[in-house]
């Protein structure tokens, strides 16, 4: 490493002006740029390795049906006939939007209200306020789930007896259906609404005052200038918060894997579609037995990954439709 | 790609402009009541963090005491004691320090290499190579969780760190970000001025790109603190030998075996495992919520 401006331009300075330029002379891109591209190669190698070439790995996994120990068995198309079919996969998939629906629509309304309410000039403590809204961020899910359990515990736990206080039956949070996916979705809220509220801080910040100074000035109120000026002048961080949080919101495992104990709940009310395929692994972290099966696990890996495209390719439209209007 | 990239356009295009000046009569008379919903939330946000100082620091006799009590008891010590007797505690602090440091150590070096090379240097198929890279941020690969694990199994990996370390450490989004950083905020003339001092490629890199990128680096690292120290997912799908477990795992493990007993015991360990990266957003507090929007491709 020795003479850098030679070896970056080889062919401007250390080479003598030659009557009739010889092929050899020129050397190919890869040998004259080798440290860039090497520089730059850990994040394609990788990438192949552990993301292009698992999803075709996965694709012929999902012919067979394998327990992982004795010899797999080719079954052709059985494997995505049962995810079509067998109903699991279409009761993880409810599990998963409702859980999504019920935790994502109120993050982010609330994160947009924080965020405006925080905005106002001169409020005095909006640093703290902030931070602390934020902190549930850097928590671990774990530590979440291990917190909200013992809130939302039947007998001792706190929500219901500050609920007995004022004379409301104790309701069976972990042990309903319906009462584990609130749960799950109260923790999502908690976790993320401060996330997504300094994104709009940061949407916020960029809408030009003068807008809003020309809207008082012709008499809009607060509520009126939200809706025709910052709503609209929101539009794409509200849209970038969307993608990211289907995104995530989808692959929900941990939430309900780690407040249910590894099982998944009530009549399954928190198994999710990644928790389905985790399942189907049969590692340690799948609690409730079930016969694993690669073939199959594989297979729901596979239909995960369609529904997320699908999912993006909706947000897109969507992105494109609201553009027009 | 317009998505990823939308927060950051918005930051940088609000900055020149003045200093708002938004009329404050109007404000004045709701001034005092937009404090109302904010205490609201921040005791309602608050509460789970106060919990679980509370449990922590009571015995379990306490704790079901009717009423309840609400005030931090003395316990503390004891209970977390029984955390360290009841589960691999400390191995897996140390377990979670080694795979965080080790983790984001490589992937802010690979962010960082890799985003000063896309951003100031010219190469055949450069721009191609960083389209593709932008196009896998929007690929979901990681759902795809039985291939790789049958392919970490076959490269022997299984019950050891390699899987924690290895296939993310270098991250499109980090290079990503890195690469933007590096084209506003190192300009072609100190890297000319480096070469004609007979800087090569790497001591340009180290003298010329890292100090440029400090603040993004520095963003950057407390993200990938804040995200490899609670993995959970893959952790927990590999380990299987207890002392190889990290944090999130080890709670879990101690939440098994004290959870129908003692839950402060579980609490206890809990919150000693949340209070590191608590400290540390706290000290960075400003680099994290300023990048935040930034960050949020990781999703």
């Amino acid at each position: 490493m020795a003479e850098p401006a030679v070896t970056t331009r080889p062919d401007v300075t250390d080479v003598p002006p030659a009557p009739t330029p010889s092929p050899r002379r020129r050397r190919p891109a890869l040998v004259r740029h080798w440290r860039e591209y090497l520089a730059i190669s850990p994040f394609y190698v990788l990438f192949t390795a552990f993301g292009l070439v698992p999803l075709v790995y996965a694709v012929q996994l999902s012919t067979i049906s394998w327990d992982g120990l004795s010899d797999p068995v080719f079954v052709g198309l059985d494997q995505f006939r049962r995810v079509l079919t067998g109903g699991e996969f279409s009761v993880a998939l409810v599990n998963t939007v409702l859980i999504f629906l019920m935790g994502q629509v109120p993050v982010v309304i609330g994160a947009l209200v924080a965020a405006v309410l925080l905005s106002r000039p001169g409020l005095r403590g909006a640093g703290i306020y902030q931070t602390l809204f934020f902190l549930p961020q850097v928590t671990s899910v774990v530590a979440i789930a291990v917190v909200f359990q013992s809130l939302f515990s039947n007998s001792y736990g706190i929500v219901n007896r500050l609920l007995g206080m004022v004379g409301v039956e104790p309701v069976p949070w972990l042990e309903s259906a319906w009462g584990v996916k609130v749960v799950i979705a109260l923790m999502i809220i908690w976790q993320t609404t401060g996330y997504f509220m300094v994104i709009f801080l940061a949407g916020l910040a960029a809408i030009d005052p003068a807008l809003h100074e020309s809207a008082t000035l012709d008499g809009a109120g607060a509520v009126r200038r939200f809706f025709h000026i910052t709503l609209p002048m929101l539009r794409p961080t509200i849209i970038f918060v969307m993608v990211t949080g289907t995104i995530s919101g989808f692959q929900l495992f941990t939430q309900p894997q780690v407040l249910l104990n590894g099982g998944t709940g009530p009549s399954d009310s928190g198994l999710t579609m990644m928790f389905l395929q985790v399942r189907y692994l049969g590692s340690s972290g799948s609690g409730t037995q079930v016969l694993p099966d690669l073939g199959y696990a594989a297979a729901i890996g596979w239909a995960i990954f369609v529904v997320l495209v699908v999912v993006a390719a909706l947000n897109a439209q969507i992105l494109r439709r609201s553009r027009r209007s | 790609m317009s998505v990823p990239t939308m927060p950051t356009e918005h930051r940088t295009r609000a900055t020149p402009l003045p200093p708002r000046k938004r009329p404050m009569t109007r404000h004045r008379v709701g001034g005092y009541l937009v404090h109302v919903p904010l205490l609201l939330a921040a005791v309602l946000f608050a509460f789970p963090f106060y919990w679980l100082v509370v449990m922590a620091t009571s015995d379990t006799a306490e704790i079901f005491a009717s009423p309840p009590r609400l005030v931090p008891g003395l316990r503390f010590g004891s209970n977390f004691g029984e955390v360290l007797d009841g589960s691999p505690f400390l191995y897996a602090f140390t377990n979670s320090v080694f795979v965080t440091v080790v983790a984001s150590a490589l992937q802010v070096f690979f962010a960082a290499l890799a985003g000063f090379i896309f951003a100031k240097y010219r190469f055949p198929g450069r721009d191609q190579l960083f389209a593709a890279l932008v196009v896998t941020m929007a690929l979901p690969t990681g759902v795809a969780i039985v291939p790789n694990f049958q392919i970490y199994a076959n490269l022997g990996w299984l019950n050891s760190y390699w899987p924690l370390l290895v296939p993310g450490a270098a991250s499109a989004f980090g290079i990503f970000w890195m690469r933007q950083a590096a084209t506003a905020a190192i300009p072609d003339e100190l890297l000319e001025a480096a070469r004609v001092d007979g800087a090569g490629f790497w001591r340009v890199f180290r003298h010329v790109g890292l100090p440029g990128l400090s603040a993004t680096i520095a963003a950057f690292t407390v993200f990938q603190v804040m995200w490899n120290w609670n993995e959970y997912l893959w952790p927990l799908l590999v380990l299987s030998d207890t002392d190889l477990y990290t944090l999130p795992l080890a709670l879990q493990l101690l939440k098994g075996a004290y959870g129908a007993v003692d839950y402060s015991v579980v609490m206890a360990g809990t919150l000693v495992a949340t209070i590191p990266l608590v400290v540390l957003f706290l000290i960075f507090r400003r680099t994290v919520m300023s990048n935040a929007s930034a960050g949020a491709v990781k999703g």
